[in-house]
C-alpha cells in the first residue's frame, strides 16, 4: 500500500465513526477482542462481492486478484505489525493456534525430502534430552501454558513457571536466576491480559540467550501488535504469535505467527496438503521452497478474514499510528487507575507506573463476585467489561482473587475510548462501594 | 450454549426452585460443591449459563446492592 494513500492521521472522532458499537456502548473489553472498524468490513465484503475465488489456484482474473490481495495481506502484516520479512510470517486464525503450531514443531523434526531426493527427518528443533527443561511465567494465559504441558509430557521435559513481581511484571533478573543449558525452551507474554503489564521481553531474551544461544523463545504477543508498535527481531523471538482481532482492529478469527527465517526452513508444518508442497507421489513428498512460510497455509485458507487483517494493519499503523495508540491506551487506562486508587472498597491490580502498563486495568469490588459488577456496569451503564479468570486461572489463584471474586473485572481500552468514558466507568464503580 | 451444555438447564432450574432466591456467590458455591453432577467447562461458564437463562427467559435476575450482587430465581 502507498504510505500516503490515506489523508492524514485519523482522529478519536473518526475511529469511533468507524466503529458504530461505540456510540451505543462503553466498550471497554478490548483485551477480549475488538470491534472491527468499517473499513475493514468494507476489505472483507469487498472480497466475497467483487473478486471471490480460491488462492494460489485458479488462473482467471479474479483468482488472480485474490491471490494478489491475500498476499499483499500478508505483507502488510508482517511489516506493519511485526516488522518482519513477509516469508516470516504465518496467518493463523489466533494466538492459540500459533501455540499449537510451535510445540507441533518443537515435538516432531521436519519431515521432507533432500536435494537428493531421499525421504526422511530433519534435525529437531530441539534435541530433547532427560532433565531439559521448558521455562513459562506464572502469568500466562492458558493457550500459552498447556500446550508446555502436553508438550513436556511428551518429549520427558519438565515445565517450570518463573515469578512474576509483586506489580505483575516479568524480569529478566528473575528468568535469568532459572536458566541453565538444560533449559531448551522458553514461552511467556509481551503483555498481560490480566494485569495490564507490558514486559521487557527482548531484555529478558537477551540474558536467556546470554546463558544457552541455543534456546528457543516463543512470545505470546496476543496483547501486543496493533496496540503497540513492535519489532520481533528487535526483541530476538524465534516465535511470536499474535492475536489480529485484538489490537490491530482485524476480524475475528484472525491471528498471525513469525518465526525466524533460520527456524521457519526447519520447522515442520502442522498440516499438510494442498498449498504446502512442490512434489507428492504415493510414498512421499517434497515440500515447497519457493515460500517456505506458505508451507503452513495447508487447505484453502480464510480469504477474507485474512485480507481484513490486512487491511486492519494498514488502518491501525499507517491510519491511526502505533505509537499515538499506545500512548493513548497508557494515558486511558492511567487515568482510570488515578481514579480508581485509594477508593475504599476496591482493589486495583498491576503496576502504577505508567511505562509497564498498557491499556488493561483489572479490579474488583469488595464483597462482589466479578461478574456481577461486570452485568452491573451493562445493566445500569451500558459500558462493556470482561470479568472472571481471564483464561489465567494459576494467575487468578496466585492473586488470592479466583475464590474470592471468581476472578477480577477488566476494563481495557483502545484508541477510541475517551476520557469521558474512563469517567463513567470510575464514577459507576465508586457508586457501587 | 449448544444441545450438551444446554442439558444443566433443567439442573440449574431446580437449583434454583429449591434454594429460592440465590445470589451468584451462593450460586457459585453450591455449584462447587457439586461439581460431580454439574458438567463445567471453566468456572466462569456456570455463571454465564445463569445469564443465558435469564436471556431466554427461563429465569429471573437482578442486582440487590444491599447483598453486593445479583439475586436469581425462576418465577413461576
Ligand atoms: C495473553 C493472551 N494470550 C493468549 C490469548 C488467546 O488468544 P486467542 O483467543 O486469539 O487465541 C489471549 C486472549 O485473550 C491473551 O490475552
Amino acid at each position: 500500500m502507498e504510505a500516503n494513500k490515506f489523508p492524514g492521521p485519523l482522529t478519536v472522532e473518526d475511529v469511533r465513526k468507524d466503529i458504530p458499537l461505540t456510540s451505543k456502548y462503553i466498550y471497554a473489553d478490548n483485551g477480549a477482542t475488538t470491534p472491527v472498524p468499517i473499513p475493514v468490513v468494507d476489505a472483507i465484503k469487498g472480497y466475497f462481492v467483487d473478486y471471490c475465488s480460491n488462492v494460489e489456484r485458479g488462473a482467471y482474473a479474479i483468482a488472480a486478484r485474490a491471490s494478489e490481495e491475500w498476499d499483499q495481506a500478508r505483507e502488510d502484516v508482517a511489516h506493519l505489525l511485526m516488522k518482519c520479512k513477509t516469508d516470516e510470517m504465518i496467518f493463523t486464525r489466533n494466538l492459540t493456534e500459533c501455540s499449537g503450531i510451535v510445540a507441533h514443531s518443537l515435538q516432531e523434526p521436519i519431515l521432507d525430502m533432500d536435494a537428493n531426493g531421499n525421504f526422511g527427518a530433519g534435525d529437531p528443533l530441539v534435541d530433547w534430552k532427560p532433565g531439559d527443561r521448558i521455562l513459562i511465567s506464572d502469568m500466562e494465559h492458558h493457550s500459552n501454558i498447556m500446550p508446555w504441558i502436553r508438550l513436556a509430557h511428551r518429549v520427558s521435559a519438565k515445565v517450570e513457571a518463573v515469578e512474576s513481581s509483586e506489580i505483575g511484571l516479568l524480569t529478566p533478573e528473575a528468568f535469568a536466576e532459572k536458566m541453565d543449558k538444560n533449559v531448551r525452551f522458553a514461552a511467556f507474554q509481551h503483555v498481560s491480559n490480566a494485569l495490564g503489564t507490558i514486559h521487557p521481553v527482548k531484555d529478558i531474551i537477551k540474558v536467556m540467550k546470554e546463558v544457552n544461544p541455543d534456546l528457543l523463545v516463543y512470545v505470546d504477543g496476543s496483547q501486543g501488535p496493533g496496540h503497540m508498535p513492535v519489532d520481533v527481531r528487535d526483541i530476538n523471538a524465534d516465535f511470536y504469535g499474535f492475536s489480529g482481532h485484538k489490537g490491530c482492529l482485524g476480524p475475528q478469527g484472525s491471528g498471525g505467527l513469525f518465526i525466524k527465517e533460520e527456524v521457519m526452513s526447519k520447522t515442520d508444518p502442522l498440516l499438510l496438503g494442498g498449498g504446502t508442497m512442490m512434489d507428492v507421489t504415493y510414498s512421499n513428498y517434497k515440500l515447497r521452497t519457493d515460500s517456505i512460510s506458505k508451507r503452513f497455509a495447508a487447505g484453502t485458507p480464510s480469504i477474507a478474514i485474512d485480507i481484513g487483517l490486512g487491511r486492519a494493519a494498514v488502518y491501525s499503523a499507517k491510519q491511526i499510528g502505533l505509537e499515538r495508540i499506545e500512548e493513548r491506551e497508557k494515558m486511558l487506562s492511567n487515568l482510570l487507575v488515578e481514579q480508581l486508587d485509594g477508593v475504599e472498597g476496591l482493589e486495583v491490580y498491576g503496576p502504577r507506573a505508567d511505562e509497564h502498563r498498557g491499556g488493561v486495568v483489572t479490579f474488583n469490588v469488595e464483597g462482589w463476585n466479578s461478574m456481577d459488577v461486570a452485568l452491573l456496569l451493562e445493566e445500569e451503564h451500558n459500558i462493556l467489561t470482561r470479568s472472571g479468570t481471564h483464561c489465567c486461572i494459576p494467575l487468578m489463584r496466585k492473586m488470592g482473587v479466583h475464590d474470592k471474586y471468581g476472578g477480577n473485572v477488566r476494563a481495557s481500552f483502545h484508541f477510541f475510548n475517551t476520557e469521558e468514558e474512563v469517567k463513567t466507568i470510575a464514577d459507576a464503580l465508586k457508586e457501587m462501594v | 450454549m449448544d444441545e450438551n451444555e444446554m442439558k444443566d438447564k433443567d439442573l440449574i432450574l431446580k437449583i434454583l426452585r429449591e434454594n429460592g432466591p440465590m445470589t451468584t456467590n451462593e450460586f457459585d458455591a453450591y455449584i462447587q460443591e457439586h461439581k460431580d453432577e454439574i458438567q463445567t467447562s471453566c468456572p466462569d461458564s456456570s455463571l454465564r449459563k445463569l445469564i443465558w437463562m435469564k436471556r431466554q427467559g427461563f429465569i429471573k435476575g437482578k442486582p440487590v446492592k444491599e447483598k453486593k450482587g445479583w439475586e436469581w430465581w425462576v418465577e413461576e
